[in-house]
């Protein structure tokens, strides 16, 4: 091997080149402004929209807003909002956390009478930081417990189930239901996974005086989870809360318990039946469960309702879905747009300061998911008993209408 | 445990230290760091996993994607790369114009596939059946990882030594000075970004089995490989392949004794230690400066 002679980078060199790396995150920001519509006339009911259109989780994002679009589709068939005709105001967000503020401030412009969006807690919690000082009324896709606190995100409601119910019945699950004592935790090293972590440990320690055998936490791109695994299995961890919302860790996760005929009892995030899982024995499978929403599931006696058999026949035509059902399915974005449309004729106001007051006092309100209530202070508002466990292995049975409902949980 | 610890490291560092080569590859006749390196190896394991490419026998398959991958890296060179260079071969428009590259890939394929993992199984004999030899439990394909990447390794110090070689040596050392003596710069950065790029499709068919393939996979393996390109000494492939290896162990330790969550801390204060101590690299190869 020999050694060459390079000219090596001067001090300016480096600070051009710094400069211009700063210059293209620039552009990037100012690209993300491009998939926005124009604003429109009064006589329009605008909805701020915020999805990924480009980068890497575009295709990836596009079934979440599924359920959304169906529901858009039913106000235009309905007139629209109080007659007048609906407008969306798209912003391309790129999926990034750092291409929020520069939307947030597109959105504030356009003055939209609530916003749809944007998905992923970071970017979510970049986001209501931003327009909450507009008093524009959001519900978006992140689960961290703060995003349903109506003191301090006033403007936000959120629609999923927050990190501590989820955790309440991971707990459950394992402890109550299948009797489990020797619980392990793996996340992934994000503002959800130390969230969940959190409350889980919480979990156990208050109500059921335990506390896990075992905890790892393993970085977004990590490339190896074996050292992770290999931890669990020593601590002979019999159920295992895994919580990630990277498809790829999940199966790097299942792979090396798999390598090492390693089988506890895991609750998920994360119910996608995805093809990857076809390499894994069935024992591990079986033992896959997922926290998910009472009213997507079956039992042999209980069937999902005639609107969640509607909605998923949309759900499994619309083009957007592609293969994703379960992510389309379990997305608010359905619920909310119903919920806003339901508010909006009772109040018969688009005005955001009446919507708020009204959304404050909205009880048992039954979306096709879960049945959803909130308060002035309380913005988490789904029903903790229309939270379950589902199956994983259900996706492949033929109730689960195309691998997009899961059957419950026995004992859940 | 330790064993564990050692296999992770020599398999995984074996990618990392292949993204080093292929930066070092790139670099040596234009002194550009390519950042567009993760992207395409995406490229080459997603071309192995969601096109009909991954169902032809093995073999073809792969030249297959390092055909495609060294296109695509010549695509580059054409539009990103030489067009800054023209300009004057000091300059660092390359940063952003090879990261735009970068960010033009990632998004065509955030257009084409989702972020979906897809597994790829290795080639027949290979297997990613764990086996226990002496208490060390490895798979028949991560056997071959390490292999491959030595033997690219090898292989890239026996063109090192050939007149090709020479004429790149002399290109990176002065470029205007090589022109003069007779070789062709832009030719010689050519046929260094087809091999490059055939290298990257080459890392991304051997990653795609072990880490799966999947639109978001590249920026992790770009960062790592640069850790190993920062840690082994730019130019030195032996040195980078080594330093993939340190670095893959000291992440797979990290993973085992760290308190959970801190291995990026651990495996970066590793890295900063090392340089502190070889700032010239692992084999400590210094690079010359002309004054």
């Amino acid at each position: 091997m020999s050694t060459y002679r390079t000219n090596g980078m001067s001090r300016r060199g480096f600070l051009t080149g710094t400069t211009s790396v700063a210059a293209l995150g620039m552009l990037g920001l100012g690209t993300a402004a491009c998939g926005s519509s124009g604003g429109g006339g009064k006589a329009t009911a605008r909805i701020g929209w915020v999805e990924p259109k480009t980068g890497r989780l575009a295709a990836a994002y596009k079934p979440i807003y599924v359920g959304a679009r169906l529901a858009l589709e039913d106000l235009k068939a309905g007139g629209g909002l109080l007659g007048q005709a609906v407008q969306l105001m798209e912003e391309d967000d790129k999926g990034s956390p750092a291409a929020q503020p520069a939307v947030a401030q597109r959105l504030i412009r356009e003055e939209p009478t609530f916003v749809v969006g944007p998905t992923g807690s970071s970017q979510v919690l970049a986001s209501v930081t931003a327009l909450a000082r507009a008093k524009l009324i959001q519900s978006c896709w992140g689960g961290a417990e703060l995003l349903g606190d109506g003191d301090r995100f006033p403007y936000h409601y959120q629609l999923v189930y927050n990190t501590t119910q989820q955790a309440e019945v991971a707990a459950r699950f394992l402890h109550e239901v299948r009797g489990l004592r020797k619980i392990g935790i793996i996340v992934e090293n994000s503002e959800f996974g130390t969230s969940i972590r959190d409350a889980v440990v919480r979990i156990l320690r208050d109500t059921y005086s335990a506390k896990p055998v075992a905890v790892e936490v393993f970085e977004v791109d990590a490339s190896d989870m074996t050292p992770f695994v290999r931890n669990l299995e020593r601590a002979g961890v019999d159920g295992l809360g895994l919580f990630t919302g990277q498809p790829q860790a999940t199966i790097l996760i299942l792979r090396a318990m798999a390598a090492s005929d390693f089988h506890p009892v895991i609750v998920s995030h994360d119910l996608n039946y995805i093809e990857a899982l076809g390499e894994f024995p069935r024992a591990l499978l079986d033992g896959f469960f997922g926290t998910t929403y009472r009213g997507l599931t079956y039992t042999d006696a209980e069937e999902p309702s005639a609107a969640v058999h509607g909605l998923v026949e949309r759900i499994n035509k619309h083009p957007d879905t592609a293969g994703l059902g379960y992510s389309a399915v379990t997305s608010p974005y359905y619920d909310y747009m119903l919920l806003m449309a339901k508010v909006i004729e009772e109040t018969k106001s688009l005005e955001p300061a009446k919507l708020k007051a009204a959304l404050d006092k909205v009880e048992d309100y039954q979306g096709v998911r879960a049945k959803v209530s909130f308060t002035a202070k309380r913005h988490s508002g789904i029903a903790a008993e229309d939270i379950t466990v589902g199956t994983l292995v259900s996706a492949k049975e033929p109730q689960s209408l195309g691998g997009v409902l899961r059957r419950r949980a026995d004992g859940m | 445990m330790i064993a564990d610890i050692l296999v992770a490291g020599l398999v995984f560092g074996s990618l990392y230290g292949l993204v080093a080569v292929g930066f070092n590859i790139l670099h040596r006749p234009t002194n550009v760091v390519n950042f567009a390196q993760g992207e395409l190896i995406m490229i080459g394991a997603m071309l192995m996993a969601a096109t009909p490419i991954g169902g032809l026998p093995w073999g073809i398959a792969a030249a297959c994607v390092m055909a495609v991958v060294a296109i695509v890296t010549l695509a580059e060179e054409r539009v990103a790369v030489t067009p800054v260079l023209r300009r004057s071969s000091h300059a660092v428009g390359w940063v952003i114009t090879t990261l735009a590259f970068s960010l033009l890939l990632a998004e065509a394929a955030g257009r084409l596939w989702t972020d979906q993992p897809s597994t790829v199984a290795p080639p027949w004999p290979l297997s990613m059946r764990v086996e226990e030899v002496l208490g060390v439990r490895f798979s028949s394909y991560q056997v071959a990882v390490v292999v491959i990447a030595v033997a690219v390794v090898a292989l890239l110090d026996v063109l090192d030594r050939s007149r090709l070689g020479t004429a790149l040596r002399a290109v990176a050392a002065d470029r205007d000075g090589a022109r003069l003596r007779g070789i062709d710069p832009a030719a010689l950065t050519r046929r260094s970004f087809l091999l490059g790029g055939a290298l990257a499709g080459l890392t991304g068919v051997l990653a795609a089995p072990l880490l799966l393939a999947s639109v978001t996979m590249g920026l992790g393996l770009l960062i790592k490989g640069f850790a190993a390109l920062a840690v082994g000494g730019i130019g030195d492939n032996r040195g980078v392949l080594v330093a993939g290896w340190v670095l893959g162990v000291i992440e797979a330790a990290g993973a085992v004794f760290a308190s959970p969550g801190s291995q990026s801390v651990v495996l970066f204060a590793a890295m900063l230690l090392i340089l502190l101590i070889r700032p010239n690299g692992l084999r400590g190869l210094a690079v010359q400066r002309h004054v």
